[in-house]
């Protein structure tokens, strides 16, 4: 009895471990290949016989420091507007009744259905008849309208008693004091979420820049790098973009690491409470 | 109700907690406080959200629809050609092979991720609560990362010329592996990136499904002697049915969407075993310039994609009538 519970541990143990290693490998393989000479790239020992700070300097002397800009500012700029404006519409749709509220609702529900690929050859032709194309309001307009954090909300809104509000407004507060100073610190934890939504998708998306941006110096990271490593084909290994697209990865990739080691909770609460698209 | 009715299913607030607004209780007072408001309050608050959400969601939509039946060469004005851009797309052979390897990688995809998914989330929820947390944060770390970074991520390890696994062979004198030029392995390396970007996300949701099935019905279980697999087919599968519809559905819908992966790795060869759905509409639309065609295309696929989602929805609600 003693010995098969013992047993049923060291192999779950032994699972646990497997499964840590399967998932932490690529990342620890990215960061040693970003810290090696290029010429030591097929090199397979576990640790390098040579490190190198040199894929970080071409990263940084290149167009990488520009694109994470555009990337950061996209993305900030998305979460910023996206949570402004489905906050202000969760309030509205969660706390009155109004002539229109269901089929207006409804719209937004319904578009909920249609995938998002299916949109960007629509938001491609109004932004070029907008002249907005190669813009960041390219990909933050399209972006912003998120209707699943609208959704998100409006679920947090709702479950705010009434009592509250009419305390309130017995007090004299105009409407938008109500959703600024009541309802808005009540539902933080849905703001959170909202944000962390939004962020992480304009962060990650790469359809719709890869439509809408089309010079190089607007490109986002994923659509950088990707371009990067299109040059690889035409290159021989030791002169290839190799070391500023493995650099520029672990430049990319490590902020949102950081961000979920330090708000783990928080964060992995965040994303799965509302997060559909992966 | 699909897709959505599910995301419904794992959010705050959907447990049943929330009605719209409290019944009205005491109808005198608050009656004179809600009239307080001005008429106009709700549209202004609602509008700002809609100046975006008309143009780029549903009205996107709708052009979206329209675009499919009209040829638009680049700078002219569009014309209407009826169902002609169908026809193209529906008889194109290359359609169809997009099509079929869409829905081999989306299968394979699923079959490899539920079960793995389903273990790891059971796996969580039989560690101690702080080895339970640190794996977990650790499983959910390459959701984080961008389809690129992650696609770029495997290239270092699956390439042929510079990639790890070529390297550990090579020390062995063996030939490297032809993870990505080989038309038979291809669309396997994808579903294996994208399930390793994805595992310990959709593990983690499930995980907190588990979560919430009370000890007590294991417990009662395990006194009138079922045994572990009765306890999961009878207690843990049933319950847990909800969330793993959810699973299954938000997985399938970015299967479904696969793009960036290939785009990078592959770019739809070898021999067009990874030319995936959206890249057909992608090529059709800004390689050919032929957005009706793409457009025509993206139709066809949102409409699998909608009734894949409710079939799946109907199966496995159904299932629930007959127990």
């Amino acid at each position: 009895m003693i010995a098969e519970r013992l047993s049923s541990r060291v192999v779950r143990a032994v699972v646990v471990v497997l499964l840590v290693v399967v998932i932490a490998f690529p990342l620890y393989w990215l960061v040693i290949s970003s810290l090696k000479p290029s010429t030591l790239l097929g090199e397979v020992s576990l640790i390098p016989s040579q490190l190198t700070l040199d894929n970080y300097r071409a990263a940084l002397a290149g167009p990488i420091p520009g694109w994470m800009l555009n990337t950061i500012g996209i993305a900030l700029c998305t979460t910023a507007l996206g949570v402004t404006v489905a906050s202000l519409a969760a309030f509205g749709f969660a706390r009155y009744r109004f002539r229109g509220r269901t089929i207006l609702f409804g719209i937004v529900l319904a578009s909920l259905a249609i995938p998002e690929y299916a949109l960007v050859l629509p938001q491609f032709t109004i932004m070029r008849q907008f002249g907005l194309l190669n813009t960041w309001a390219a990909v933050i307009l399209p972006l912003a309208a998120n209707a699943l954090v609208l959704f998100l909300l409006r679920q947090y809104f709702a479950q705010l008693p009434e009592e509250l509000f009419d305390a309130a407004r017995l007090d004299g507060a105009g409407e938008l004091r109500l959703f600024w100073t009541v309802a808005v610190p009540l539902v933080r934890p849905g703001l959170g979420a909202a944000a962390l939504l939004l962020f992480l998708n304009a962060w990650n998306a790469y359809l719709l820049p890869l439509v809408m941006l089309t010079s190089s110096d607007q490109f986002t990271m994923p659509i950088g790098l990707a371009f990067l490593h299109s040059q690889l084909n035409f290159s021989i290994v030791e002169e290839s973009p190799w070391g500023a697209i493995t650099a520029g990865t672990v430049i990319s990739t490590v902020p949102l690491i950081v961000c979920l080691l330090v708000m783990q909770r928080h964060f992995i609460g965040g994303l799965t409470a509302g997060a559909v698209k992966s | 109700m699909t897709a959505l009715q599910s995301r419904l299913d794992v959010e705050p607030g959907a447990t049943g907690a929330g009605p719209n607004r409290p019944a009205p209780a005491a109808p005198g007072r608050r009656r004179r406080a809600l009239r307080r408001h001005p008429r106009s309050a709700p549209y202004l608050f609602i509008a700002p959200f809609f100046v975006v959400f008309l143009p780029f969601g549903a009205g996107s939509v709708l052009l979206a629809l329209g675009m499919a039946f009209v040829t638009w060469p680049l700078g002219q004005a569009p014309v209407f050609v009826g169902g002609d851009n169908f026809a193209t797309v529906l008889t194109d052979p290359l359609f169809g092979k997009a099509m079929g390897n869409t829905v081999y990688m989306l299968a394979g995809f699923l079959l490899a991720l539920m079960p793995l998914a389903l273990f790891v989330a059971v796996l969580l929820k039989q560690l101690r609560k702080r080895s339970a947390n640190i794996v977990q944060v650790l499983v959910f770390a390459p959701i984080t990362m961008s389809l690129i970074a992650v696609a770029l991520v495997f290239d270092l390890i699956l390439n042929e010329r510079v990639g790890f696994v070529s390297g550990v062979l090579a020390q062995f004198g063996l030939d490297p592996i032809p993870f990505l030029s080989d038309a038979g392995l291809a669309p396997w390396s994808i579903i294996l990136l994208r399930i390793w970007r994805v595992l310990g996300y959709y593990a983690v949701i499930l995980f907190a499904g588990l979560q919430s099935i009370p000890d007590e019905y294991y417990e009662a279980a395990a006194l009138d002697g079922a045994n572990a697999w009765q306890r999961f087919r009878h207690i843990t599968f049933p319950l847990l049915k909800p969330v793993t519809l959810f699973v299954l559905v938000a997985a399938s819908i970015a299967a479904w969407e696969l793009f960036a992966e290939v785009d990078v790795l592959t770019d739809g060869g070898p021999a067009r075993s990874t030319l995936t759905a959206v890249m057909y509409i992608f090529q059709a639309s800004f390689g050919q310039f032929d957005l009706g065609k793409g457009a025509a295309a993206s139709a066809v696929l949102a409409v699998a994609i909608i009734v894949s989602t409710l079939l799946a929805n109907r199966l496995l609600r159904s299932d629930d009538r007959d127990r």
